[in-house]
């Protein structure tokens, strides 16, 4: 027996078999179908947002944090701020105790006399 | 049946491969629903129950699986489709225990001459005997065929029919089935040499 062609040819009797189903099989799989489809698009939607949201999770690599630790995180950038402001305060005052010291020192370089900018602003820190 | 159930949800495939539109999802129904429902209608024998486990099988399948791509969906569907079969024999089993246990205590009619296997036999040849005395030749052999196919063990025809008319290679059938590839090979073996001996006896030659 050639096992290819005789499983060939129940293959084929089958395939003709299922031309022949009956009807009421035939609209009970179409309904089926429908059924089976409308969940699909039901959740269709909410899947692609899903696969979004996935792919972003993916590409950044960030795991999922509570609401605590964006807390925390704002705070923190806060902070930083916060820091950073007082540093460039802190930065401002430094030069014009520099400059004080050159004054009085008189170690301030002949260009910053010729400077009107200078002037100005030396003026303006006298006030 | 000392098999392990095979879990739904197969090996995945980590490629990067576009989803299932419900298009395609549509087609492969279209395409697949027929012989679903052929093969639960062997395994089962009733054509409500039948539609029911296939309809079960679609179901589920769109509901846990719809977001998978399209060449993933046959061997799935498969899973779902011999699992669904399998617990509604899990099911029949446990309702026919609880029927058992109430008919024992329940008295028996004296002179019911009710035979439970005449009713089973009725069922299992109702399509061959629905079929017209004078049909085509063609289609006096497909259920003569249908006929053996439903004779042949349980496993047997689930290889056969995945291996050949699914159209599914090996490894693909021993996931759909859980089990090893080396019994699907078995299995597939013996069901074409039954199958070719039922035939036989039947005077069909192929």
């Amino acid at each position: 027996m050639n096992e290819k062609a005789f499983t060939r040819k129940i293959r084929e009797y089958l395939d003709f078999g299922t031309g022949r189903l009956e009807r009421k099989a035939v609209l009970g799989l179409q309904k089926a179908r429908g059924k089976a489809l409308s969940r699909v698009e039901a959740r269709e939607p909410a899947v692609g947002f899903a696969w979004a949201g996935h792919g972003v999770a993916r590409f950044v690599e960030l795991p999922h944090f509570g609401a605590r630790f964006w807390v925390l995180i704002g705070a923190l950038i806060l902070a930083l701020l916060a820091f950073t402001y007082w540093q460039q305060q802190e930065n401002g005052n430094g030069d014009a105790g520099d400059i004080d010291t050159l004054l009085l020192a008189d170690e301030l370089p002949p260009h910053a006399y010729i400077d009107t900018r200078f002037e100005a602003w030396l003026k303006r820190s006298q006030d | 049946m000392g098999q392990q159930p095979a879990p739904d949800r197969p090996r995945i495939q980590k490629k990067a491969e576009p989803l299932a539109t419900i298009q395609e999802i549509s087609k492969f129904f279209a395409d697949t629903e027929r012989r679903a429902y052929k093969q639960a209608l062997f395994a089962v024998r009733n054509e409500d129950v039948a539609l029911d486990v296939v309809q079960d099988a679609m179901l589920k399948l769109t509901e846990k699986y719809a977001a998978r791509p399209a060449p993933e969906l046959p061997l799935l569907f498969q899973r779902i489709l011999q699992n669904t079969i399998r617990d509604h024999f899990r099911r029949q089993k446990v309702r026919s225990l609880w029927t058992t246990l109430v008919s024992a205590l329940t008295p028996s009619h004296e002179g019911d001459d009710h035979d439970p296997l005449e009713t089973l036999e009725v069922k299992a040849g109702s399509n061959a005997r629905e079929e017209p005395a004078d049909q085509a030749e063609r289609a006096q052999v497909l259920a003569i065929i249908e006929e053996a196919l439903k004779k042949l063990p349980a496993r047997q025809r689930q290889a056969f029919l995945l291996r050949y008319w699914e159209d599914m290679d090996v490894a693909e059938t021993a996931a759909a089935m859980g089990c090893s590839e080396g019994s699907v090979k078995t299995h597939c073996s013996r069901a074409v040499h039954a199958l070719a001996e039922l035939l036989r006896a039947k005077g069909v030659t192929l």
